[in-house]
């Protein structure tokens, strides 16, 4: 058995980075975490780097195979609002009960039983259904949104102008993720509804961000080996995916410092398996 | 509401966001398509009575129509998904893949799975000059060929290049190549040690 003999890297050059580091260095201390539940810490946060997810899509256009595209596009929240058009009564009028016996009917509120009596039913029912309001998901809205007008979009409460003057006066005190939970996706498919207040929320989504994006990126970059769940909580979708992205860089950054970066570690994504038998024999 | 099942499996990979493969939802996928068909023939029916006149019927097709759209996106987006969680692990564990991930494949992600791997090794044997070259090794760059590694479980005898046998037992440590280790760490039998 010989000794490695693997030197330490070298401490970074760079007056800035190095200060950086001492200060993390000292946090490390004052908290007294040993080396070891520092490293362990360090995996934990480290994500499955072979499996990267299809990204959503940011603005008017989605992609079509990301997962929190279909999501995000599944939101109807109980503010999203729908006026039906003066078309809408060709949908209407054959919804009306009896008339198909065999197969789902055509439901707003999908594959109900033989008596049909939801709410969405009863008002679709009734000869003057035009300009009734529906609840129905963003997918739908925007598949059945064409030339012929069959449906009006109203904006959804938040994305309207009582809320807009709150984001505006501090965006950073909103719960974005009570209110969304993908409130940046959802606002931009709203554009394609060509709604004349377009020009303002396109605005004050983007204001928003800019808005929050600076507390964001300090929390992550400064929170090391600490429990962040508090300053995610009020994060929406995008920004926790930003906040774990800032996190990624700061351990990477830490490992290569302390002259662990060319240590092979256990591969996260195995590690979770590891922990979830646990838990499977548990049960 | 049409397409909720389909939205649920989505839902049931976006909660295993790590990466981890779930059970393959064959039950929810078949309700999936069974939603779909009897949303297909509904309105085959309606399109045939809207050519004769019914032109209020429109809407109702659309709707059908934009929920079929709907379920089929979803359950591309989710076999594809699962395809590229698949791949991920092909990458992590190597070629075999343990017993609790087999079991969540579906016969079909078997095939693809088998196929991908021989595809995969065609490719890296065809390179390096037709020596081939084993990619899934360093991953990060050596800094030495030897490195120190202690067991973290009982593993068995391990033979390396030149003929001998060690015997890897839980708390021994090791000088060993580091292509020969590097599986063993990243699947958690051996642990690197920095000196």
């Amino acid at each position: 058995m010989r000794a490695a003999g693997l030197a330490e890297e070298p401490a970074p050059a760079l007056p800035g980075q190095w200060k950086a580091g001492r200060r993390l260095g000292t946090l490390r201390r004052r908290r007294g975490c040993s080396k070891a539940s520092w490293r362990a810490g360090v995996l934990e946060v480290v994500m499955a780097q072979a499996y990267a997810p299809v990204e959503a899509a940011l603005g008017p256009v989605e992609h079509f195979l990301s997962l929190a595209d279909i999501l995000t596009l599944n939101g109807r929240g109980r503010n999203w609002l729908l006026r039906a058009g003066p078309n809408w009564r060709g949908a209407a009028s054959c919804v009306v009960p009896g008339q198909r016996q065999a197969g789902p009917r055509l439901c707003p509120e999908g594959l109900s039983g033989p008596t049909g009596n939801c709410t969405a039913c009863i008002e679709a029912e009734s000869p003057t259904d035009t300009g009734s309001e529906l609840e129905i998901p963003l997918w739908l809205a925007k598949g059945l949104y064409d030339k012929r007008r069959v449906l009006s979009v109203e904006l959804p409460k938040i994305y309207k102008e009582s809320w807009r003057t709150v984001f505006n006066a501090d965006a950073n005190v909103v719960d974005l993720h009570k209110l969304g939970p993908y409130y940046y996706g959802f606002g931009s498919q709203l554009l394609n509804f060509d709604s004349p207040e377009n020009m303002e929320l396109a605005q004050s989504i983007l204001q928003t961000f800019i808005g929050r994006f600076r507390h964001i990126m300090d929390s992550s970059q400064n929170t090391f080996n600490e429990d962040t769940s508090a300053l995610v909580t009020r994060l929406d979708e995008l920004e926790r995916a930003l906040f774990q992205t800032g996190q990624k860089g700061l351990h990477d950054f830490q490992c290569w410092e302390m002259g662990q970066a060319a240590q092979i570690t256990v591969s996260s994504l195995i590690q979770n398996y590891k922990k979830r038998k646990f838990t499977d024999m548990d049960s | 509401m049409f397409c909720e099942k389909a939205t649920e499996l989505v839902r049931e990979l976006c909660r295993a966001s790590d990466g981890q493969l779930p059970a393959f939802n064959e039950d929810g996928i078949r309700q999936v398509l069974e939603e779909m068909k009897a949303l297909y023939e509904q309105n085959q029916i309606d399109v045939n009575e809207a050519k004769s006149g019914h032109s209020e019927l429109i809407t109702t097709i659309k709707f059908r129509h934009c929920s079929l759209l709907r379920n089929r996106r979803c359950i591309v987006a989710y076999l594809y998904d699962r395809l590229l969680r698949l791949r991920a692990l092909r990458w992590e564990y190597g070629s075999v893949l343990p017993n609790a991930v087999r079991f969540h494949m579906s016969a079909d992600e078997v095939l693809w799975f088998n196929q991908y791997k021989k595809s995969l090794a065609t490719y890296m044997r065809s390179l390096g000059g037709g020596d081939g070259l084993d990619l899934t090794q360093d991953i990060k760059p050596p800094k030495n060929l030897y490195i120190e590694v202690r067991c973290l479980k009982d593993y068995g005898e391990f033979e390396i290049d030149d003929g001998t046998t060690i015997l890897l037992k839980k708390n021994s440590q090791h000088f060993l190549p580091r292509w020969k280790c590097e599986q063993l760490i990243r699947q958690g039998v051996l642990e690197h040690i920095l000196s």
